[in-house]
C-alpha cells in the first residue's frame, strides 16, 4: 500500500508547482499521485487538461493509461497506451501495461507471451510476478471454461476453440490491429481503404502511415493490372519478401490489410493470427 | 555428326524445374534470365513458358516501382494468390524462378521452392562464380525454410 502521508505531501508539492506554472509538465506527477491516493476522477481531470497542453508528453500518456485501468476502462487504456507507443516507442513499462490490459480483457495467452518475453530479461521483476498472479487469479475467476491450462510462453495464437470464439466475437478493427501489432517481429499493421486512405494503423517505421498505406495500395494495384494482362484472376493476397522485411497485403471486401514484418517472422503463425483476428471483421 | 551438347547449367536447372513440376498442384515452372528469356521450364499442356516468363518480369517490374520507395534492397520473393492460382516469383540473380500452382496446393510447396532455389544458386555459382550473391541467397533460403516449416 502507498503511504498516504507521503502521497498527500507529493500532491501538495505538485499542486504548488502547477499553480506557479500552469504550463508545467508536473501535471503528470500530480495526476499519478491522485491516482495512487484513489481519487481517479481528480486524476483524470488533471491529466486530461495537461494533455491538452502537452499532447506528445509520453509519461503523461502512461499515467492516463493507468488511470483508465483504474477506472476499468480497458479499451480506452489500450488506445491511450498505443498512442504512447506511437509517440515514444516501446519500453518495458509499455510492455508491462500492455500485458496488464490484455489480462484485464481476458486475453491471457497474448499477455502470457509478453510476460514470458519480459521475464527472460529480468525474471525477478516484481511486476512480472504480480502479472503472473493476476493471470492465475483471472483463470480461477473466469467465467470461460478452457479445456486445458495453457503454459506461460506458449504462442499467443494457440487458442483453445472456446477462447477463440469468445475473442472473435465483437472484436473491432482497431482492437484486431492492436493485437496483431504486438505479435513478435510484426513492425506494422495497417487497414487501408479501397481509396488508399488509412482506416487504422499501428506502425514502427520512418514512413508515415499515410505514405506506407498509399504505397502498399500502389503495389496491390500494380499486381492487379499485371495479373489481368496475364489472364489470371484478381489477387487477394500479395506477399513480398526482401532480405530484411516482408510486406503481406490481404484484400478484404472493403479494405486492405497490410502487415509489415521483419524477414524472420513466422508466416505460419502470422496466418493463423490474421485468420483468427480478421476472419469476421468487415466494415 | 555428333549432337550439340546442352550446357551443363541448363541440365542442372532442369533438375530443379523437374523437382518442382512433379509436386501436386504445380501447373508450370520457368527459369528465366534477368531479361525474361526462358532458360528452361516445364508445364502442363497449355502452359506457355515464354508468356509466363515475360509476365513474371512484368510483375516484378510493376511491383518494384512503388516497392523501392519503401525498401532497399529489392524484391527477393513474391507470392500472389488469387481465388484459383498461386504464383511465386523468386529472384536469384542472375536468374528468376516462376512457379504457377493451384491455389489449393499444399503449403509445403514453399519448402520445395526454397530447395530448388538452393539448387539453382549452386548451379549459378558454378557457372558464374557469383559468390556473394549466392551466399546471401543460400542464407535467405535457409531462413525462409525455417520460417515456413
Amino acid at each position: 500500500m502507498f503511504d498516504t502521508v507521503e502521497i498527500d505531501d507529493r500532491i501538495a508539492k505538485c499542486e504548488r508547482i502547477l499553480a506557479a506554472d500552469p504550463q508545467s509538465q508536473i501535471f503528470a506527477a500530480l495526476a499519478d499521485a491522485y491516482r495512487k491516493s484513489g481519487d481517479v476522477v481528480r486524476a483524470y481531470d488533471i491529466c486530461h487538461q495537461g494533455l491538452m497542453l502537452h499532447p506528445e508528453y509520453a509519461s503523461a500518456r502512461i499515467v492516463m493509461t493507468k488511470i483508465h485501468l483504474a477506472k476499468e476502462n480497458y479499451e480506452q487504456a489500450w488506445t491511450e497506451l498505443q498512442r504512447t507507443i506511437d509517440i515514444a516507442g516501446r519500453t518495458r513499462s509499455t510492455d508491462l501495461l500492455e500485458a496488464e490490459i490484455l489480462i484485464r480483457r481476458g486475453q491471457k495467452s497474448e499477455a502470457a507471451a509478453i510476460i514470458d518475453r519480459l521475464s527472460g530479461s529480468d525474471p525477478d521483476d516484481e511486476n512480472i510476478k504480480r502479472l503472473l498472479e493476476m493471470i492465475e487469479k483471472e483463470e480461477t475467476t473466469s467465467v470461460r471454461l478452457e479445456p486445458k491450462t495453457r503454459n506461460v510462453g506458449e504462442p499467443a495464437f494457440d487458442h483453445s476453440p472456446q477462447e477463440h470464439a469468445v475473442e472473435k466475437k465483437g472484436i473491432s478493427l482497431p482492437q484486431a490491429i492492436g493485437l496483431l501489432k504486438i505479435t513478435p517481429r510484426v513492425l506494422g499493421v495497417l487497414a487501408v481503404g479501397n481509396e488508399g486512405l488509412i482506416l487504422e494503423a499501428r506502425i514502427d517505421s520512418s514512413y508515415s502511415k499515410e505514405e506506407f498505406g498509399a504505397l502498399s495500395k500502389g503495389i496491390y494495384d500494380n499486381v492487379v493490372q499485371s495479373m489481368s494482362r496475364v489472364g489470371l484472376g484478381a489477387a487477394f493476397e500479395v506477399l513480398i519478401e526482401t532480405a530484411a522485411a516482408k510486406i503481406w497485403i490481404i484484400k478484404k471486401r472493403k479494405y486492405f490489410l497490410v502487415v509489415y514484418s521483419r524477414d524472420d517472422v513466422s508466416m505460419g503463425a502470422l496466418k493463423l493470427k490474421v485468420d483468427e483476428l480478421f476472419g469476421n471483421i468487415e466494415l | 555428326m555428333g549432337r550439340a551438347k546442352k550446357p551443363k547449367s541448363v541440365d542442372k536447372f532442369q533438375n530443379a524445374v523437374a523437382y518442382l513440376a512433379e509436386y501436386s498442384g504445380v501447373r508450370g515452372v520457368v527459369i528465366a534470365d534477368h531479361e525474361g528469356l526462358v532458360l528452361t521450364g516445364r508445364g502442363a499442356k497449355n502452359f506457355e513458358l515464354e508468356k509466363y516468363a515475360a509476365y513474371a518480369m512484368e510483375i516484378i517490374n510493376a511491383v518494384g516501382v512503388p516497392f523501392h520507395r519503401l525498401f532497399e534492397p529489392g524484391i527477393e520473393y513474391l507470392v500472389i494468390k488469387t481465388s484459383h492460382d498461386w504464383l511465386t516469383i523468386a529472384v536469384s540473380p542472375p536468374v528468376m524462378l516462376l512457379v504457377v500452382a493451384d491455389r489449393q496446393a499444399d503449403d509445403l510447396l514453399h519448402i520445395r521452392i526454397t530447395r530448388s532455389l538452393e539448387l539453382i544458386s549452386s548451379y549459378v555459382k558454378e557457372k558464374y562464380s557469383v559468390s556473394s550473391a549466392i551466399d546471401n541467397s543460400k542464407k535467405n533460403a535457409r531462413s525462409r525454410e525455417a520460417i515456413y516449416v
